[in-house]
């Protein structure tokens, strides 16, 4: 119980030490410091300097993205367009007539003439 | 800032509220946010110097709140208390400064002057029979108090200024410094007692001391 009090007591003291603090703080503190708002502007014009080269970065940036992003779109389209011609002459409808056309093709003849005249020689 | 541009004379801008200062500023009037910053330096200031002692941070802390304000003014809610919205800008800043620095060094006896020593000593001594301090002592209390401040943590250090020595609410210092109200009472608790430990650690200090004191006289 005794004990319970001290702890009591020493919290007590903690708060009366606060409020004291707190109290000559309020008291002794100036309205602000000498020269505070000649430097206050410096630093605000410093942050805005620095405010301004990033976002200069930004837009800087920003305009490259849109740039390679136009490059970009441009590639696209070209290789669908590529794509679309290409699939156009692999659709079902024309295997049948590229099968055809390699039956026909130069290739398929040499290497026929090529077998025939290797069964000639043997 | 680089450039002052004003609409009005000045005194017609101290009479005028928060808000309408506020509308000014961000319209690029300088010498309205400069009216705001007078309006509330002192109390920015008596902020900062609830958690430091040296005059240097405690200006760097006002710096610093200001500037943040001047940056975030159109995230400011008009009707709101702007005082209390700078407020919580410099709780902020002094929170993330004491963070910074971390220095949590052990209390000893030497951290304070002999007059401080002596006085903590018959403070420390009265503590049972429940003992005022007394207003001529404010002086050596604040500084006392800082420096019993200086041993406890970031977050115990801002609980306890914000309760006892701002005198803000539970809500309000949740709401301040962006914690939960649970989390704020949990911290309060334990600030309390690290600050109990301390005292009662200078307390058993000084009567060890004593009785050293009384054997080598009986001696």
């Amino acid at each position: 119980m005794k004990r319970t009090s001290l702890k009591e007591q020493i919290d007590q003291f903690a708060v009366q030490l606060l409020r004291h603090h707190s109290e000559y703080v309020q008291q002794e503190t100036p309205e602000s410091a000498p020269y505070f708002m000649t430097r206050l502007r410096a630093r605000i014009a410093q942050e805005q300097q620095v405010a301004q080269f990033w976002e200069f970065g930004v837009i800087s940036a920003q305009k490259w993205l849109i740039a390679l992003g136009c490059v970009a779109l441009v590639f696209f389209f070209g290789n669908l367009v590529a794509i679309g011609t290409q699939s156009h002459r692999l659709t079902p409808m024309t295997v049948g007539s590229s099968l055809n056309d390699l039956e026909d093709s130069d290739y398929v003849h040499a290497s026929e003439e090529a077998l025939n005249v290797e069964l000639q020689k043997e | 800032m680089a450039k002052i541009t004003t609409t009005l004379p000045l005194p017609e801008l101290t009479e005028l509220p928060d808000d309408r200062l506020v509308e000014m500023t961000l319209q690029g009037d300088n010498q309205a946010f400069e009216n705001l910053v007078g309006r509330y330096s002192r109390r920015v200031f008596a902020i900062a110097r609830h958690f430091f002692r040296q005059p240097e941070t405690v200006e760097d802390i006002a710096q610093e709140t200001f500037t943040k304000a001047y940056f975030a003014l159109q995230s400011y809610q008009r009707g709101a208390s702007l005082e209390y919205w700078l407020a919580r800008i410099a709780v902020n800043n002094c929170y993330d400064e004491l963070r910074r620095r971390k220095s949590r060094g052990e209390l000893t006896v030497s951290d304070m002057t002999e007059d401080e020593v002596n006085w903590m000593d018959n403070k420390l001594a009265q503590v049972s029979v429940n003992r005022h301090i007394q207003i001529g002592e404010r002086q050596i209390a604040s500084e006392v108090t800082q420096k019993l401040l200086d041993k406890l943590s970031a977050e115990d250090r801002t609980i306890l200024i914000l309760l006892h020595a701002e005198e803000y609410s539970v809500a309000e210092i949740a709401k301040l410094i962006g914690w939960s109200e649970a989390k704020v009472k949990i911290r309060a608790f334990r600030a309390r007692h690290a600050m109990r430990k301390l005292l009662q650690r200078l307390q058993l200090i000084e009567q060890r001391k004593e009785r050293q004191a009384a054997a080598s006289f009986a001696a």
